[in-house]
Parts: structure tokens; C-alpha cells; sequence
């Protein structure tokens, strides 16, 4: 490739991904944006419904005689729903004052059927639209948030309310072009640059541009999302003063309860006298937006919620992986440029090899676990879970629990050295498949029998009920794993023992060391690596204990991943939502976190493992 | 002398499978007589009834169907992509393979629990909740595998490789015809491994799975559990009927089984 050629393809590369990186942004900025929209239709669908009195009853219906003649039809007297509908005529006052409210920041459009009402020569909608909002219950209809408008009860829909996000100009430039698009400016010409001059891009800091670029994009997405609150409370203050004004008489003093119940998304508490503008607030730990509101002469209210802006952190990393697609298709292209074409091929050819298992690991390893992080969002869900007793009560029995391993490890190590010597003969294959059922036993199946040896009291037990009583379960299971790891475990020390090479041990012998010394001094270090490794791994599973807990001990001592479960699913197995989701996954990153402590040496170990060999 | 040894040993193993022989023990029982006082070891007449009717409840077919797809897919799929990935890991150069590798390796260091909640998400996003490609997709790729396949990769001679080419051989062949076929021990391990893990898997069927139509093994059993709580021989015949595949399987590959040792470690998923 010609240098210039190069220089035109890294630049290439360096616009695509600020290309990229803008439009992640103005994806998510639009999340925000309509998540708002939504939100404002349905504080004002509540609002207009709250406001608009009923029509007025139909007139008596006058009948000449008081005996109906019987041939006469039966006219249908209408019934209900009418009353339950709304009077017209103040519908349609009520929709057009909404877009003379002073500081009114949407464009909102109320449709009473299928037509508009503020502004009659708008399109109306089709009655598809209002039968799919049946169903699901607001949707995304040409740029604006459609929302049903329910009758008076609740029951039935007999209209819709649109409301249109109107963009807000963001960043220090004229515009409203925020702090993204000069970014992107900024790190395609520095790459440019930096390419014709043929310099390299390492000493000329396209990474560090390209790295601002996803901190200006980040930048932008913050304010977009904390205007989106704003704008949500400022109109809401809107509404909120209007409706104390409407709500229908005879009221003379409008109740907090009766505003409260149109923002159901949101805290309406009574307050102290401010400024118009929201402000950001902690309560009672937890971050809040706040306006304060004026609803009668002297009464002030408190209208809260959570700002949107406490969830932009989750972004960050995609908008950072974006942004790095320049540097690393940059960094791409110099090696295609700099390698001959044979190892070219081996390296395409090897990377189709990889990708299977590659490409598995990024969905269903990689993907799940940044979207975990992505569930545990905001940070409050990791404080109420380590303010949890239920969480601390959790570690303590699996930390209890978890005891049973270097015991487990000792025994398995003294029959692998006892056993070892009877290799060959039916009574060493024997005791080899015997000692591996247990490993190889459904673990389901382990469990009941321990059970069932439990509860019918054999091998002179008697009927101990040790599993059932919440004080004896923890140690009951631990007998359980005892038996369940030992067969494996001791399997493992034997296969090691083979490994080592006779000659050590006959040496020592011929040098006349004890049994005891030739232990000590030849056969444990020789061992200590895989002794290690056995233990790692038997705490590591310890700590993820689950099956046996789950249907042994439904109720008895909680293990981790037992009260992670619970978090998640609940107690039966139910569906869970998104708030359970994201408990139970700052949960589950808690406990990855703490199993560092024996996963980081366990790798280590296997790392060493791998390059041996 | 020699034979109290073997005796010795002889009574070791029968005191390890004790719970084993207990529970083929109570399965041919007659529902009463776990009530005397004590509890007898032997069943007095034995009786295959319980087995006819487990069969018949728990309902076998279809769980043993379930599973072996379960184990057969995942047996198939572990070792075709730990095979290809083991191979790219240990025969082949190319810039930021140690990194990948230890990228590989680092995934080991996430829980389960952790992954197993986005991980519903994700099968509940695409609508695979309760359909065996929901239950399969998440467990086609074992990291240990690709381990395991490089370690036994690693090990064979160069020599094998540069006659193959010699004579022709393409990268496909190279790996499909010679280097695969050599790594045949390897290969019967990794399966094994996958089979029993899979035959045993609970916590990621207990969630995606909801219908009785799609129960595996340990869910099955579990819930057989709950059913007829207290009826003891019956449950037993279930968990004899539910282990025996593999109980068999791996007593007779009781060798390639442990030449894993290296990397599981022994620990079962309790």
C-alpha cells in the first residue's frame, strides 16, 4: 500500500468510528428523549382526565303516557358509558390550554377518538392506532409518544395523548451541536494529520483524541438525560399548579393525595418555598430531582424523582468501545501493512478457528456479564445489598459451610497415600470405581439418599432429623459434600501420585528416610501445586453451593447463591423484574468479587498448568 | 497375607458405595417397610414395582430424552469448538494469541450466578425460554475444553504436522484428518467431562425451563421429590433410574474420565 494510500484508509478508518461513536450517542440520546416523551404523555393524560368534568346528563326523556303500549320498541336507554366519558367542549379547552401554559417546554396533541384537538388540522389518527394502544399500552407513533386517555374510570380508552420531545440545544457551541461533534471533528483531522505526515500514531495521540471523544459524547448524554428530568419536572410543576386550580369543586383546598395520584412515578411531599428551577437533592441516601411547586396560597409541595442521569454511567462503555474501533482499526491496518501476506493467511486461518468458541464466549460469557454490571446500575443497588443482614447471614453459612474442604482435601490426601500402593488387583479397581460414584452421581440423587438415611434413622443412626433443624442443617451438609468431594478428590491425589517418578522415593528410601520424611520432604511439595489447585477449586465450588441447599434445606440455612436466586426469581420461581434483576446481579458481582480471593491463584495455577506440557 | 489386603480393600469400596447399595437397596422395598423399627438394609421381598411405576410418573421417557439431547448437543458442541479453538491456541502463530488465551482463561473467573441471570435475559430476548435451544445455547463453549484440547494438541510432534504438509495437506485436512484423530484420548475426556456435567446440570435448567415437557434429569428428580415426599422407595427407584446412564457410561470410560483431573480439579457442582 502507498503511504498515501494508508494515510487515506487510517483516516477512513478514524471517521467511521467517530461516525460511529456519534451515532451510539444520538441512539441513546433518543432513549432518553423518548423515555421522556412517554413519561410527560402520561402525566398529562392523568391531568387532563383528573380536570375534565363529565357531560352534562342527557335530557329526561319525556313519554307520553305512563302505560308504554306493548307493540312499541324498546328504545336502549343509554347507560353508563356516557357518564364515564368526558364533556367535549371543556376536553378541547383544557387540551388547547395546555400549549399556552407559560414555560411549557413539549408539544403535546390530545386526541378525543381518533381526532386531534389542539390542532384541529393535524392528521388524525388512524383506529388502528388506538386498538394497538389497547394492547400495549403506549407506543412510538411518527416522532412522539402515543399514549392511551383513558375514561373517567380507567376502563375504557377514548382517545390518546401525543407528546413530541423538542430537542434542547446542548454543549458550548452555537447550535446546540454539543460536546460530541466537535470531538469527532477533532480526532478525525488529528488522525488525518497525523497519517499524511506519516508519523505514528502511537506518539501522536489520535488514542488520547479518540478517547475524549467518548468522554464529549458521555458529556452530552449526561446533559441530555438531566434536561430530560428537568423538562419532565418543570411541565409537571405546569400541570400540577393548573390542576390545583381545576381539579373539579367543591374543593376549596386542593389535597396533596388528589395531585399525587396524577404522578404515580414520582414523590409529591409537602415543602418549603424555592425557585422554579429542579435542583438535585439526596434523600434519605438516594439521589433525587426536586421542584417545588405552589398549589394554593402559601402551600408548597415537594414534586421528586429519580434523575435520569444516575443511569448514563452504564453507557460509558459502549460509547468507549466505539470510540476505540478507530484506534484498534488503525492499528489493524499498519499490521496488514507491515506483514507479509503467508502469515496474513495463518492469522485469518487461526482467527476462524477461534471464532467459534470466540464468538460464543463474547454473546453468552462476555455480553451477559457487562450487561450484568449493566443490571446492578445505580450504585444504590450494591449499598442495599451490603446493608443487607440477609446478605451477611448468607455468607456467613456458606463461609461455615465452606469448612469442610480443607478436611475434605487432608482425607482424600491420606487415602490417595494409603490406596496408592494397591494399583493393580480387582481390590484396587474396585475401590477406584467405588470411589467414583460419588463423583459421577447425579447430585440430586446424593441429596436424597442423604435424606432419606437421615430420616429413617439407618446405619444405627437413629431418626436424627438432622436436615430439617435449621441448627443442625449447616453441619449435615456438610457431611453431604464431605462424602460427595472425597471420592473425586482422592481420584485426583492418586492420578497425581502416579505422576511422580519412582526413583525419588526409592532414593530416599536407599538413604534410609522414615516414611514419615519421605512424605514430608518428597512426595508434599512434589504434590503441593495440585494440592493447591484441589483446594482452590473445592472452595471455589464451596462457595457456589446450591443443588443440595436448594432441595434439602428449602427454608434452612441460606447459601449465596441460594439468596441470589431468591433475589432474582423469588422464593417459588415466579418471574422476576427488572428492580429483582439488578439486586440479584449486584449480588452476583458482590460474590465475584469476594471469590477473587480464590479464583485469581486458581487461575494462576491452571495458567502455569498450560504452559508447562 | 495378600488376600486380608484385598479384603481390606473389598470392604473399603463397599464402605464408600455404602450409600449407592443403600439406596438400590430401598428402591426394591415395599412401601411399608421403611416404617419398622429399625429400619431394615435388605429389602425383605424385593420388588421391581417401584421401578415400573416410576417410569411410568417421573415420566422417564421424556426425561431421559431431554437430557441425552441436552449432554448429546453440548458433548458434540464442546468438542468441536474446544478442539478448533485448542488447536488455533497450540499449533499456530499469530499476533495476540497469549493475550486471547489469557482473555480465555480470565472468563473461568466469573461465577455462575453471575452470568446465569443476563443470560436468561438474553434467551428470554431471542423467545428460546423452555425450548432445548435455550437450555443447549449457553453451554456449547467450555473454556476448561479449549484447555484441555491445547495441552493434548501441544504434546504432538511437529514431525506429523510437516509430513502432512509435505504431502498436501490443506489447514482443514491438516486438523480435521491428522491432528484431530491423533488427539483421540483428549477428545474422549473433554466428552466425558461434558456428558457428566451436562447429565447433572440443575441450576440453568431450573430456570429456563418451565414445563413438565421439558424437564432434564436433576429437575426432574428434584420435583419427583417434592411430589411424593415420604415414599421413599419410590424416590429411590427414580434417582437409580435417573443416575444409572451416567453411572454407566462413566464406569466404562473410567479412564479417559480421569485424565482430566489436571483441570477439573475433582470438585462436583454441589
Amino acid at each position: 500500500m502507498s503511504p498515501r494510500g494508508w494515510a487515506a484508509s487510517a483516516t477512513a478508518a478514524a471517521a467511521l468510528a467517530a461516525a460511529l461513536t456519534l451515532a451510539v450517542t444520538h441512539w441513546i440520546e433518543r432513549r432518553y428523549e423518548r423515555a421522556f416523551a412517554f413519561r410527560i404523555a402520561r402525566t398529562t393524560a392523568a391531568y387532563v382526565a383528573a380536570v375534565t368534568p363529565p357531560p352534562p346528563p342527557p335530557p329526561p326523556v319525556r313519554r307520553r303516557g305512563r302505560i308504554p303500549r306493548p307493540q312499541a320498541p324498546i328504545t336502549p336507554v343509554p347507560q353508563s358509558p356516557a357518564s364515564r366519558t368526558y364533556h367535549l367542549p371543556s376536553l378541547l379547552t383544557q387540551a388547547r390550554g395546555l400549549r399556552t401554559l407559560p414555560g411549557w417546554t413539549t408539544e403535546v396533541e390530545v386526541y378525543y377518538g381518533t381526532a386531534p384537538l389542539v390542532d384541529a388540522t393535524a392528521p388524525p389518527l388512524s383506529p388502528d392506532d388506538l386498538l394497538q394502544l389497547d394492547s400495549a399500552g403506549g407506543r412510538w407513533r411518527e416522532g412522539s409518544a402515543l399514549v392511551p386517555l383513558k375514561d373517567r374510570d380507567g376502563r375504557e380508552i377514548v382517545g390518546a395523548v401525543a407528546a413530541r420531545p423538542l430537542r434542547v440545544p446542548t454543549g458550548p457551541l452555537p447550535g446546540g451541536l454539543g460536546f460530541a461533534f466537535p470531538a469527532a471533528v477533532l480526532a478525525v483531522v488529528g488522525a488525518a494529520v497525523i497519517a499524511f505526515r506519516g508519523r505514528s500514531l502511537r506518539s501522536g495521540g489520535y488514542v488520547g483524541a479518540a478517547l475524549l471523544l467518548a468522554a464529549a459524547s458521555y458529556l452530552d448524554l449526561r446533559a441530555v438525560a438531566r434536561s430530560s428530568t428537568d423538562r419532565w419536572l418543570t411541565d409537571t410543576r405546569r400541570l400540577l399548579q393548573e390542576a390545583a386550580t381545576r381539579l373539579p369543586p367543591p374543593r376549596s383546598r386542593v389535597s396533596v393525595s388528589d395531585l399525587a395520584a396524577l404522578v404515580q412515578d414520582a414523590e409529591l411531599v409537602a415543602g418549603e418555598p424555592a425557585e422554579s428551577a429542579p435542583w438535585r437533592a439526596r434523600v434519605d441516601g438516594a439521589p433525587r430531582a426536586i421542584v417545588a411547586v405552589l398549589i394554593g396560597s402559601g402551600r408548597w409541595v415537594d414534586l421528586r424523582t429519580v434523575p435520569a442521569e444516575i443511569t448514563t454511567l452504564r453507557w460509558l462503555l459502549l460509547l468507549l468501545a466505539s470510540a476505540l474501533v478507530g484506534p484498534l482499526g488503525i492499528l489493524l491496518l499498519r499490521w496488514a501493512e507491515r506483514t507479509p501476506a503467508r502469515k496474513r493467511r495463518e492469522t485469518a486461518i487461526a482467527w476462524g478457528f477461534l471464532a467459534p468458541a470466540g464468538l460464543h464466549l463474547l454473546v453468552f460469557t462476555l455480553g451477559p456479564a457487562a450487561l450484568a454490571i449493566y443490571l446492578a446500575l445505580p450504585l444504590a443497588n450494591f449499598r442495599t445489598i451490603v446493608h443487607d443482614p440477609l446478605t451477611w447471614l448468607s455468607m456467613r453459612s456458606t463461609g461455615l459451610y465452606a469448612l469442610y474442604v480443607p478436611v475434605s482435601v487432608v482425607i482424600a490426601l491420606g487415602a490417595a497415600l494409603l490406596v496408592h500402593r494397591y494399583r493393580v488387583g480387582w481390590g484396587g479397581r474396585l475401590l477406584r470405581s467405588a470411589l467414583l460414584l460419588p463423583y459421577v452421581t447425579s447430585v440430586v440423587a446424593i441429596a436424597l439418599v442423604w435424606q432419606l438415611i437421615d430420616q429413617a434413622g439407618t446405619l444405627g443412626l437413629g431418626r436424627s432429623g438432622w436436615l430439617s433443624s435449621p441448627a443442625t442443617a449447616l453441619p449435615a451438609l456438610m457431611l453431604l459434600a464431605l462424602y460427595a468431594q472425597l471420592g473425586g478428590q482422592t481420584l485426583v491425589f492418586l492420578a497425581g501420585l502416579e505422576r511422580i517418578p519412582r526413583v525419588y522415593v526409592d532414593a530416599a528410601r536407599v538413604d534410609g528416610a522414615s516414611a514419615w520424611r519421605r512424605f514430608w520432604r518428597i512426595t508434599l511439595p512434589l504434590l503441593r501445586p495440585l494440592t493447591w489447585f484441589v483446594v482452590l477449586t473445592g472452595l471455589l465450588s464451596a462457595f457456589q453451593v446450591f443443588t443440595i441447599a436448594f432441595v434439602l434445606t428449602q427454608g434452612g440455612p441460606r447459601v449465596l447463591v441460594q439468596r441470589a436466586y431468591q433475589l432474582a426469581w423469588g422464593g417459588g420461581g415466579g418471574s422476576g423484574g427488572s428492580q429483582a434483576f439488578g439486586m440479584a446481579s449486584a449480588f452476583a458481582i458482590l460474590l465475584c468479587l469476594a471469590l477473587v480471593v480464590f479464583s485469581w491463584p486458581r487461575l494462576k495455577l491452571l495458567g502455569r498448568y498450560a504452559q508447562h506440557a | 497375607m495378600l488376600s486380608t489386603r484385598k479384603l481390606g480393600l473389598g470392604l473399603l469400596s463397599v464402605a464408600v458405595s455404602a450409600p449407592f447399595l443403600y439406596m438400590v437397596s430401598v428402591s426394591l422395598m415395599g412401601e411399608s417397610e421403611l416404617l419398622r423399627w429399625p429400619p431394615p438394609l435388605l429389602p425383605q421381598k424385593p420388588t421391581f414395582g417401584n421401578y415400573a411405576a416410576a417410569l411410568a410418573a417421573l415420566p422417564y421417557a421424556k426425561v431421559f430424552l431431554n437430557t441425552a439431547i441436552l449432554a448429546g448437543c453440548v458433548m458434540v458442541g464442546q468438542v468441536l469448538t474446544s478442539a478448533a479453538a485448542g488447536y488455533a491456541f497450540a499449533r499456530m502463530r499469530f499476533p495476540g494469541r497469549d493475550g486471547i488465551f489469557a482473555a480465555f482463561l480470565a472468563t473461568l473467573m466469573l461465577p455462575a450466578m453471575l452470568l446465569v441471570i443476563p443470560r436468561f435475559l438474553l434467551v428470554n430476548a431471542v423467545g428460546w425460554v423452555d425450548t432445548y435451544p435455550g437450555l443447549i445455547s449457553t453451554e456449547l463453549v467450555s473454556v476448561l475444553g479449549i484447555v484441555l484440547m491445547r495441552q493434548s494438541f501441544l504434546m504432538l510432534p511437529r514431525d506429523v504436522e510437516e509430513a502432512a504438509r509435505l504431502d498436501g495437506a490443506g489447514e482443514w485436512t491438516l486438523f480435521w484428518r491428522v491432528m484431530l484423530p491423533l488427539a483421540r484420548p483428549a477428545v474422549i475426556t473433554l466428552a466425558l467431562l461434558a456428558f457428566m456435567d451436562q447429565w447433572r446440570n440443575f441450576l440453568w435448567p431450573l430456570i429456563v425451563t418451565r414445563s413438565a415437557d421439558m424437564a432434564v434429569a436433576e429437575v426432574a428428580l428434584a420435583q419427583f421429590h417434592s411430589t411424593y415426599s415420604g415414599n421413599w422407595p419410590y424416590q429411590m427407584a427414580a434417582a437409580v433410574l435417573v443416575t444409572l446412564p451416567v453411572w454407566l457410561v462413566c464406569l466404562i470410560g473410567q479412564r479417559y474420565l480421569m485424565q482430566g483431573w489436571r483441570i477439573t480439579g475433582a470438585a462436583v457442582r454441589l
